[in-house]
């Protein structure tokens, strides 16, 4: 039996912090493990103000559920055609000290997740992500 | 998100406890930038009870780790939750940030053993010997006194270099020749090899030279006072926390000459300052006509009101001479510094945003040549005290720094 959330939340400085207000309270509902629940708090911190700082756009949709063993998450705003899992990683070669963290949240996000898929959509950039519940 | 301060030694312990995400990076970036400025230099993030990161708090902290890593100090996370250690781990900063044991975090022990503290009024002075016994040669050029008639002339413009190992301030400007700089005469200072002065033709920043190669700055200068040589000895000043926080140039003027044994002496200072109260000329004085003196209050350009002096943080370079007895020939070129001291003496000081400055034992010119490398003078001034008791704006107050001080053995006239 799966359990969803189905959520609109307009784009606006706060997405991030509503959007892990209410993934909290998902979490809560479907009990998800602790491990589970940083790994996609983090995706969706890092992606969510990724939305708010560069793309343009209106809303965003926040689909969460737990099926197969997995936690799945989809995320689909209303942007500029973005996807962050073409985004180059951060540049290892250069010194820790020197180097520039940009394209660090992206990179964490890859990291964290299991699965990641992008596509464009009906004019919406839609991401799917998913952790397995361990 | 909540955040303990927990000193303990040289090392300031702040204690996070909530969510570093990019709605609190910036209220952690500035409580560990309100630190800085508070004088710590080595700084560990307690990070038990943090229990989010993400890539917008890591850019806060790599960036303060940087600020601190630039001025030999030390930025560390320790006791990282679970989560926090993975994020850390995942971007590859882990090792970078996280400390090791507290025990076998490198000290500049020796250093700071090596020097000799003093407690002064108003603050507490570390003693750095530099060069044991040597004195400065100064050289008195032109006449003061003829400024507040303006009577410049061609015939009292005269060439001066500042190589590395000589200092020096007055009225002048960089340029071809008398004609070229007339226009353009304001204060000046050189310092190590560099050199900076106001052009009056408008603009509000100074103009730097610095050595490169064989070039050395040359001013076409209508007054200064200029020293060569080597400096006896480096002091490390801070002031003392409780009121006024502060410890005024003419304090630490009166400190540095008790300290160096000097009847008069030659100082470039370094330092963090809290407020700076000077003037700068607006119209040159090599212009006939020219109504440029220095009055109240007209002239007087205030940089820092007595407000929030703690938000009002810059970096200050002060070059000066001061004296307890001036000679006949040193009394055109100097004034009462203000209340703190007798002695007189003239002073400039070229102001940069704000950055931390390096503890310990400083190397003049390198500290010199990294602060113009990185930062952009915001502007130069003869500084003064306004000690008048209603409307006086004080005098300029320093918050820490280095102070280079050598005795004058004598003045010499050149005259042109």
């Amino acid at each position: 039996m799966a359990v969803a959330a189905d959520i609109i939340l307009p784009v606006t400085p706060e997405l991030p912090q509503v959007a892990h207000a209410r993934l909290e309270a998902f979490a809560l509902s479907v009990a998800l493990p602790a491990k589970v629940m940083f790994a996609v708090d983090t995706a969706l911190e890092e992606l969510l103000q990724n939305v708010v700082d560069y793309s343009g756009a209106h809303e965003v949709k926040l689909w969460l559920t737990v099926e197969g063993g997995e936690l799945r998450m989809e995320l689909a705003d209303d942007g500029r055609p973005f996807n962050p899992l073409a985004e180059p990683g951060p540049d290892l070669s250069v010194p820790l000290a020197e180097r520039d963290v940009g394209g660090l949240g992206v990179h964490l996000v890859r990291r964290m997740m299991d699965r990641a898929a992008y596509e464009h959509r009906g004019g919406r950039n839609c991401l799917k992500l998913a952790k397995t519940l361990v | 998100m909540e955040i303990t301060r927990n000193p303990s030694g040289d090392t300031l312990e702040l204690r996070l406890q909530g969510r570093i995400d990019a709605h609190w990076a910036d209220y952690v970036g500035n409580a560990v930038a309100e630190s800085i400025r508070g004088g710590s230099h080595r700084i560990e993030l307690n990070f038990a009870q943090v229990d989010y990161l993400s890539s917008a708090g890591l850019r806060t902290i790599l960036n303060s780790y940087k600020q601190l890593k630039a001025v030999k100090g030390s930025l560390s996370i320790t006791h990282p939750s679970e989560g926090a250690l993975k994020i850390l781990q995942l971007a590859g900063l882990a090792e970078l940030l996280l400390s090791p044991t507290r025990a076998t975090a490198p000290r500049a022990a020796a250093a700071v053993a090596a020097a000799q503290r003093v407690d002064r009024p108003g603050a507490v002075f570390e003693i750095y010997p530099q060069a044991p016994g040597e004195v400065l040669e100064c050289t008195l050029t032109g006449h003061p006194e003829k400024f507040p008639r303006q009577e410049f002339g061609a015939a009292d413009c005269t060439d001066l270099s500042f190589p590395d190992g000589a200092l020096g301030l007055g009225l002048g400007a960089f340029g071809r020749d008398f004609a070229d700089c007339q226009s353009r005469f304001g204060e000046f200072l050189a310092v190590a090899g560099s050199a900076a002065a106001l052009p009056t033709d408008g603009s509000t920043v100074p103009d730097w030279l610095i050595t490169e190669a064989d070039l050395v700055p040359e001013l076409k200068v209508l007054y200064g006072l200029s020293a060569r040589g080597q400096f006896a000895q480096m002091l490390r000043f801070d002031a003392k926390p409780e009121p006024p926080g502060v410890l005024s140039l003419s304090s630490l003027v009166e400190s540095a000459l008790e300290l160096s044994g000097s009847t008069h002496a030659a100082m470039v200072i370094l330092a963090e300052a809290a407020g700076i109260v000077g003037a700068a000329l607006r119209q040159s004085p090599g212009q006939a006509g020219a109504a440029s003196r220095l009055e109240y209050p007209q002239a007087r350009e205030w940089i820092s009101s007595n407000t929030e002096r703690s938000n009002t943080r810059n970096v200050v370079l002060i070059v000066g001479i001061a004296s307890r007895q001036p000679t006949t020939e040193l009394l055109p070129f100097v004034r009462p510094i203000g209340s703190g001291t007798s002695a007189q003496g003239h002073f400039h000081a070229a102001y940069f945003p704000y950055r931390p400055i390096q503890r310990g034992n400083l190397e003049l010119k390198k500290a010199v040549t990294d602060l113009l490398s990185l930062e952009s003078a915001q502007g130069l001034l003869h500084l003064l005290a306004d000690e008048r008791a209603f409307e006086g704006s004080g005098q300029t107050d320093l918050v820490r720094g280095a102070c280079w001080v050598g005795p004058i053995a004598r003045f010499q006239t050149s005259r042109s």
